[in-house]
């Protein structure tokens, strides 16, 4: 009689974890003829297992980045800079074309009065000849 | 489009991938120092991963606007082979050397598990070449070499990494310890 009330009980206690982790998304560890003891052992981590399982990772999802939201930050930042240096750069170009542009033309203007008006070429008024020295020397130097 | 425009664009990108670079040295240093406490490792090491792959997205953009600018007239040989340019063959020659082992360190980091540890840390060892060969490409080579906020960046970067290398060095047992935690964590 004992055996017997036992034996309903395990067969219970069974159907109940089955259940729980069908629940869960989980396929079942132990079959219907599995031990008391096992099903005992499993229980109390049956819990943990179903908890675990309630959120199931999509077989096409990645795994989120920990720094996720940083990398969105630095990369706007890079690309912020990017364009926040070349415009400065731009703008400094621009104000130093703008500086010295009526001093080369009055030069130009003085050389052209005073020597003959074919040399009177305003070469040095242009910005790339002004501002972009670097180049113009490589420029020269492999042309050379 | 003013006709200068890919001249500024070179400028600007290589002003960024080098501190982009940095960054990314001074991330890894931190993975491997723990000079600081607070960020978590994980995302330190994943920062320090985007951080180098933004750099070299950051040098193509400087690569495309020096190749597209008309004035300056480098040719692809400039480009590829060091020390080959006749326009300061020594300050652009050092910058193709930085692209090479930048390069190498962003392939070999992109198949770190298919590579035996050892040379993969072989060649991200490397990476001090890149900071100071690419710092000393910036300083003599650019055009913004005598900009003093520039030259104030490079300063300021330089103590950090200097620092943090000296720490590294003279704690070698913690900083093979975090090195070896880092893989061991690595996704």
């Amino acid at each position: 009689m004992t055996d017997h009330t036992n034996d309903i009980d395990q067969a219970e206690r069974i159907k109940r974890l089955q259940a729980r982790r069908a629940a869960g998304g989980r396929t079942p560890r132990s079959t219907p003829t599995a031990s008391a003891t096992q099903a005992a052992a499993a229980a109390p981590t049956a819990s943990v297992a179903t908890r675990a399982a309630a959120r199931p990772r999509q077989p096409g999802t990645r795994r989120r980045h920990p720094a996720a939201a940083t990398r969105w930050l630095l990369g706007g930042l890079s690309i912020a800079s990017f364009f926040g240096i070349a415009g400065t750069v731009a703008a400094a170009n621009v104000s130093a074309v703008a500086t010295p542009a009526p001093a080369a033309a009055t030069a130009t203007v003085a050389a052209a009065s005073s020597a003959a008006p074919s040399t009177a070429t305003p070469v040095a008024a242009t910005p790339r000849a002004t501002t972009h020295a670097a180049p113009a020397a490589h420029t020269t130097t492999k042309g050379s | 489009m003013s006709s200068q425009t890919w001249w500024y664009t070179a400028r600007a990108g290589g002003i960024v991938a080098w501190a982009l670079a940095s960054l990314a040295v001074i991330g890894g240093l931190q993975l491997s120092t723990r000079l600081l406490k607070k960020p978590a490792p994980n995302w330190v090491l994943d920062v320090h991963r985007f951080l180098g792959g933004l750099s070299v997205a950051f040098l193509a953009v400087h690569l495309v606007g020096i190749a597209a600018d008309q004035f300056v007239g480098f040719g692809p040989e400039d480009f590829i082979v060091p020390f080959a340019s006749s326009y300061k063959p020594a300050a652009v020659g050092l910058g193709v050397v930085a692209m090479y082992f930048l390069l190498a360190i962003e392939i070999t980091s992109l198949a770190m598990r298919k590579l035996p540890r050892s040379t993969w840390h072989a060649v991200h060892l490397t990476s001090y070449v890149v900071f100071v060969v690419a710092t000393v490409h910036g300083l003599t080579a650019g055009t913004d070499r005598h900009n003093v906020v520039f030259q104030w960046a490079c300063l300021l970067t330089a103590t950090v990494v200097l620092m943090m290398t000296l720490v590294r060095i003279w704690s070698p047992r913690r900083a093979a310890r975090s090195a070896s935690r880092t893989a061991a964590n690595a996704p």
